[in-house]
């Protein structure tokens, strides 16, 4: 019996299968909750050929709280904006003003639940190997989407020891804009005073309050809506509706119909004023339904406007022209 | 202990009882919170104040398509101009908790939202756009077009504050 026992001490238990790009992805999600840190970070926007910086101070106090430094090229701070999961403000030193207002909290939880499983079945997630970022020892994913599926592509470099993205690219669905973060400088930190947090006493303080608007279905969308309301029927594959609400500015009211593929969003907004779109130089003009349509580019995502049964409509995302062009060309009437 | 969503929650209805608009039990119940709660108070007392400042102002506007016009400067801007002022508001974002709230701001009843205009502008609809995908937490393009659309609408709302569409002597981005 002795000797069983002492053979069975000896015996090598099975190792744990090493975490795969899935675990990393979900270990990414999970890290702000997990890690104290300080960095300076880096965020570069690349549209056709031009890039564009901007310098930020980074402090993030786990699990929630978080505070971003604008700096100015001559290293000046030009905005302080706080997040805490449960409030929110921004400083803005130039005016000596503070605004507060709510915050809407990342739920990890949710996100693993809800979209990741929608998000696997129209990307893949890959892990490229180890290598190094910002000096660290890191791991590279790369989310793509799948054959034949339209959305943007992301590389992240996950820091092996706590999770943190290190650094960030992604590429648009059309490939023309790429908006990069990467970190510098991280220090790990046990713990960061709360004070670092809290919002200057001196500044003028204004509050923001706001009125979250209840996600409908659609036929009780169509019902409230006292026009008609129309739904894109030629989603590309992978896109389905995420929510439908009937929304209101100032005395003016609108539909936003969201559709998600776990990572894009595409959005059709519906209106009846006669506000004619943004005049820009990156404004083409295009047709849907024979009628004339004005196509914006929002790097890195797109918007396409058009006028049908008196509405003004209004089609966004991160999608190939001829995409949005398909979507819109698509759109019909629900009934009530 | 207070309970700051619970508040939150509540904070949609603050509007409806400022204009008498809610009654019955969700009134009372209202009132009673608020008579036990300061920040809720607070809040209230802010929405009368905001209301009664814009009944006395006139609303103001912003030139249309104020966001399409900088979004078309930085595409078709020649490289040789740089040093180019990208923005001077919020500028890039980077975490999708501050981002969606950044949207909340804009998308707001409160002292924003209670202005009236013939027309939704089309940065309405991008920052309604981007609010969504900025919360999600794989995402981080949505997040410089997010805050410089809540610049435009500021703008658009505030019309002594500084204008994304002048250039400034102080750039705190490039193009290179």
């Amino acid at each position: 019996m002795g000797a069983l026992i002492a053979a069975q001490a000896g015996a090598r238990t099975p190792a744990a299968a090493p975490p795969s790009a899935v675990d990393w992805l979900k270990k990414n999600v999970r890290a702000p909750t997990r890690t104290s840190y300080r960095a300076a970070e880096t965020i570069t926007v690349t549209v056709g050929g031009r890039v564009l910086r901007q310098r930020l101070r980074l402090v993030h106090r786990a699990p929630e709280s978080t505070s971003w430094t604008y700096l100015s090229l001559q290293g000046k701070v030009e905005r302080i904006v706080v997040d805490s999961q449960r409030s929110h403000w921004q400083y803005l030193p130039r005016r000596g003003q503070i605004i507060f207002s709510p915050s809407f909290p990342v739920d990890q939880e949710l996100w693993q639940e809800r979209y990741l499983g929608r998000l696997l079945e129209n990307y893949t997630v890959r892990d490229a190997g180890k290598t190094l970022a910002a000096g660290r020892p890191a791991r590279l994913l790369v989310v793509a989407p799948r054959s034949g599926h339209e959305g943007p592509t992301k590389r992240i470099w996950v820091d092996a020891a706590t999770w943190i993205t290190l650094k960030s690219i992604l590429v648009s669905s059309d490939g023309r804009t790429t908006v990069a973060s990467e970190l510098s400088g991280l220090r790990v930190e046990k713990t960061i005073p709360a004070a670092e947090f809290a919002p200057p006493a001196n500044a003028k303080k204004q509050t923001v309050i706001y009125e979250r608007a209840a996600v409908l279905p659609l036929p009780a969308l169509a019902r409230q809506w006292r026009h008609p309301l129309l739904v894109p029927h030629d989603l590309p594959r992978g896109y389905s509706l995420e929510s439908a609400r009937l929304l209101s500015r100032g005395r003016r009211s609108f539909v936003h119909l969201r559709y998600f593929d776990g990572f894009n969003v595409v959005s059709l907004f519906e209106d009846v004023s006669s506000s004619k779109p943004p005049v820009s130089r990156s404004r083409r003009d295009d047709s849907i339904h024979g009628g004339p349509a004005v196509w914006h580019s929002y790097p890195p995502f797109h918007s396409l406007s058009w006028r049908e049964q008196g509405l003004k409509l209004t089609l966004m995302g991160d999608l190939p022209r001829r995409s949005l062009l398909g979507i819109a060309d698509g759109v019909r009437r629900v009934a009530r | 202990m207070r309970n700051d969503k619970a508040c939150e929650e509540r904070w949609g209805c603050l509007n409806d009882l400022a204009d008498g608009r809610l009654v019955g039990r969700k009134r009372s119940r209202l009132e009673a919170h608020i008579e036990s709660c300061e920040r809720c108070r607070e809040a209230l007392e802010e929405i009368r104040n905001i209301k009664s400042k814009v009944r006395q102002t006139e609303a103001p506007h912003a030139p249309d398509g104020l966001w399409g016009r900088c979004m078309g400067r930085i595409a078709d801007r020649p490289a040789r101009q740089a040093p180019f002022r990208w923005r001077r508001k919020p500028a890039v974002g980077v975490a999708a908790a501050c981002l969606a709230a950044a949207a909340a701001l804009v998308l707001s009843i409160g002292p924003f939202s209670v202005h009236d205009e013939d027309e939704i502008p089309h940065d309405h609809y991008v920052m309604e756009h981007a609010g969504f995908a900025a919360a999600q937490p794989l995402d981080m393009s949505s997040h410089h077009i997010l805050l410089s659309a809540q610049g435009a609408e500021n703008d658009r709302r505030n019309p002594d504050a500084e204008s994304l569409e002048t250039p400034n002597d102080a750039p705190n981005t490039h193009v290179r």
